[in-house]
């Protein structure tokens, strides 16, 4: 059994920041997932998942600027540590071993 | 300005200051700024700021916010759900005998011990606010970078409040005249402050969070509540309702005066059907007949199960009601309620 397992919106959020790379903060994760997966979620639903994975070791953040649009607040970026690739690796090894042992007449 | 008009009211950014926690505040601000900022592009002022408030509902989470007391760090999930369930289930239990349904004294019953935590749980409350301070100040004096001074001084404060609670209640019990009772908590008080100091001594020695001081706080307020504003309320309501109930019996036993010439020995005579009150904690209706007058009445319990509350029509208002401590005029006309030991 891996050391770490992933919910399902918890691999989202983390491939959505594996995707933006430096870009990635609360708005633009949100407004990537709007776009590529036509799912809205809440501010308080990314930030919670962001900050737990940042616990587990899998993400780490730092602030970035400042604008004016946020009312002089600045930006928390997010980015994987090689504890959150490698846990993205295996997930997506997993996945595939599981899609590849269906028999081909289940989707007959 | 313009400007202004494109930024969220200024009381819904209050309250985000207020709820989440500092070391979020900043980041989760901006976000949500930026979020609004968009949607005022996309639909109107208005739509945008309904839309900015329920991300702000949508804020509130265990983790986000910054209410140590719900902090994730000290209270799991686990533990406020299985805190909001028993403050449910205690409510639900004080609401029982109100509810709609046939007559159950098992309902009083349950209801009852469900006031009393109310009240004999009220000595708890300080003990759970004593723990929790000792607590915090136990973190602070390990790592004085804890949080901040605010955060001891407020724990001190919680400390001396709570110390003061107990004391009083304590004295309550002995002015009240509950020698045994008195007796037993001003000894639990000395044991607890003793165990609370001994924790503060020690170097370096940071007391473990537990949950039970949220419940001993918690459970025993939300009872009270119950207690005296919620099982009076609907006391009220059960009564008058009963009262609207019993004008059927008042008209049918007034007809069969016209027809007969006096009012009936039982209700049997009537030969109508007589509604019943509808609650659990009431049981049927009971006419009594004395001296060419009659009187309805009925029996609810109140306060914990102890007070019993009899409530009497008279239609020439001679209740000749004997060993109660209290009477009290109802909604209707004619009507009295009287509470008995």
């Amino acid at each position: 059994m891996p050391d770490h397992t992933l919910g399902e919106f918890e691999e989202v959020v983390m491939l959505t920041v594996a995707i933006l790379h430096d870009n990635a903060y609360t708005v633009t994760i949100i407004n990537e997932m709007e776009e590529r997966l036509n799912r809205k979620a809440s501010i308080g639903a990314v930030q919670t998942v962001l900050r737990r994975l940042e616990e587990k070791g899998m993400l780490k953040s730092a602030f970035g600027e400042a604008t004016h649009v946020r009312g002089g607040k600045r930006k928390r970026y997010f980015k994987l540590t090689s504890l959150g690739s490698k846990v993205l690796k295996d997930t997506k090894e997993q996945r595939i071993g599981l899609w590849k042992a269906i028999p081909k007449l289940s989707f007959t | 300005m313009e400007s202004e008009k494109r930024l969220p009211p200024k009381w819904m950014l209050s309250i985000v200051k207020m709820l989440i926690h500092p070391d979020y505040r900043e980041d989760i601000e901006g976000d949500l700024l930026e979020i609004h900022q968009q949607n005022v592009s996309k639909f109107n002022v208005q739509k945008s700021n309904q839309l900015f408030f329920r991300e702000i509902i949508l804020l509130i989470r265990a983790n986000l916010i910054g209410l140590n007391f719900f902090n994730k760090s000290v209270m799991k999930k686990k533990d406020i759900l299985i805190l909001t369930m028993i403050c449910l289930a205690l409510l639900g239990a004080i609401m029982l005998p109100f509810l709609q349904g046939s007559f159950s004294i098992a309902t009083v019953i349950v209801s009852g011990i469900s006031q009393a935590v109310g009240f004999i749980g009220l000595v708890f409350v300080p003990v759970g606010i004593v723990g929790l301070a000792v607590n915090q100040i136990s973190k602070f004096k390990a790592e004085p970078s804890y949080k901040s001074r605010f955060n001891y001084a407020m724990a001190l404060t919680a400390l001396i409040m709570g110390s003061l609670l107990y004391a009083g209640l304590n004295t309550a019990l002995f002015i009240n005249g509950d020698i045994k009772a008195g007796t037993l908590t001003l000894l639990m008080g000395i044991f607890l402050v003793y165990r609370a100091f001994s924790y503060l001594q020690r170097n370096a020695q940071v007391i473990p969070f537990q949950r039970v001081f949220v419940y001993l706080i918690c459970i025993p307020l939300v009872a009270f509540y119950g207690r005296k504003v919620l099982a009076f309320e609907l006391a009220d309501m059960s009564r008058n309702h009963t009262i609207n109930q019993a004008a059927i019996w008042i008209t049918e036993i007034e007809s069969y005066k016209k027809i007969t010439g006096e009012y009936p020995d039982s209700i049997n005579e009537l030969n109508a059907e007589l509604p019943q009150p509808k609650y659990m904690g009431i049981r049927d209706f009971s006419y009594q007949k004395k001296n060419g007058t009659y009187n309805i009445f009925f029996v609810q319990w109140v306060d914990m199960g102890a007070v019993q509350e009899v409530v009497v029509y008279s239609n020439t208002d001679d209740y000749n009601m004997k060993g109660h401590f209290a009477s009290y005029d109802a909604s209707q006309p004619h009507w009295k309620y009287f509470w008995l030991d």
